[in-house]
């Protein structure tokens, strides 16, 4: 029995990769910046405070890639499933990484 | 003065936008031709919600935190900063962007007839509910932190 595929527009199915990508890069951000006190100082010298950098960068790099993502249109094998299973899983392992770093760390 | 009316104001946006969201999923499990334009508002509310949150708690966070900071980690509770801090002020911004996702999916697509865009509403709401719920006890346990700190310092003073 074949699977029934979702059809959802373009761009929702290009700014939920985004979300996807940024999610993770959130976490990998969090933890560059624990790991390596330069890049937090830096952050923090753009904007008057390393969170406000993080902030900054969390919602420009998820518009910016979003609407790349939907101009190169290279989103159309992927369907609702797809995107919700991938949207669980980046946030399991974004979740499970900042509280396991920050818990052994 | 400010400080106080920042530290409640932020936790007191992140319920509301708990609450939209909570609205949000069951307009959506409801769908139907006559609740488009309550789960527009619905999904609208969360991100706007989410993003006051994040203006009033990073205003806190960044002017009025550092001297909590301090007191925190010289308490009894110092885990308080050192790992409930440091989770959910990173731990944030992932019900943020998929609040600021929401509106995309709700806006651009018919959730009564499209199954798909339904899943991932109710996918992301339901993430966006549990996540902030967890970041609202963060918080809790935060304040703790501060409390039992300032007790001791106060019980010190007084010695």
């Amino acid at each position: 029995m074949s699977k029934k595929i979702e059809k959802i527009d373009d761009m929702s199915v290009a700014f939920g990769v985004s979300a996807v990508i940024t999610l993770i890069l959130n976490t990998l951000l969090a933890i560059a910046k624990d790991l390596y006190p330069p890049l937090q100082k830096m952050m923090g010298s753009l904007s008057g405070h390393h969170w406000i950098t993080h902030a900054i960068f969390d919602i420009v790099i998820f518009f910016a890639l979003g609407y790349f993502i939907y101009l190169t249109k290279s989103t159309k094998t992927i369907n609702s499933d797809k995107l919700v299973t991938w949207l669980y899983r980046c946030v399991f392992v974004s979740v499970a990484g900042l509280i396991g770093w920050f818990f052994f760390v | 003065m400010l400080s106080n009316f920042l530290v409640f104001i932020h936790p007191a946006f992140g319920v509301l936008a708990i609450l939209a969201a909570v609205w949000l999923l069951v307009e959506t499990l409801n769908a139907n031709a006559t609740n488009g334009s309550r789960l527009r508002k619905a999904a609208w509310s969360v991100a706007f919600f989410m993003v006051l949150a994040l203006l009033f708690g990073g205003q806190w966070y960044v002017t009025y935190y550092p001297a909590e900071k301090a007191v925190i980690l010289n308490g009894p509770w110092p885990f308080a900063h050192n790992f409930f801090m440091e989770v959910k002020e990173h731990l944030f911004f992932i019900p943020l962007i998929l609040a600021l996702y929401l509106p995309v999916v709700v806006s651009r697509n018919k959730l009564n007839s499209n199954i798909g865009a339904r899943k991932i509403v109710i996918a992301v709401s339901s993430i966006i509910i549990g996540l902030s719920l967890l970041i609202e006890g963060a918080g809790a346990v935060i304040n703790e932190g501060a409390t039992v700190a300032y007790k001791q310092m106060h019980e010190g003073e007084q010695k």
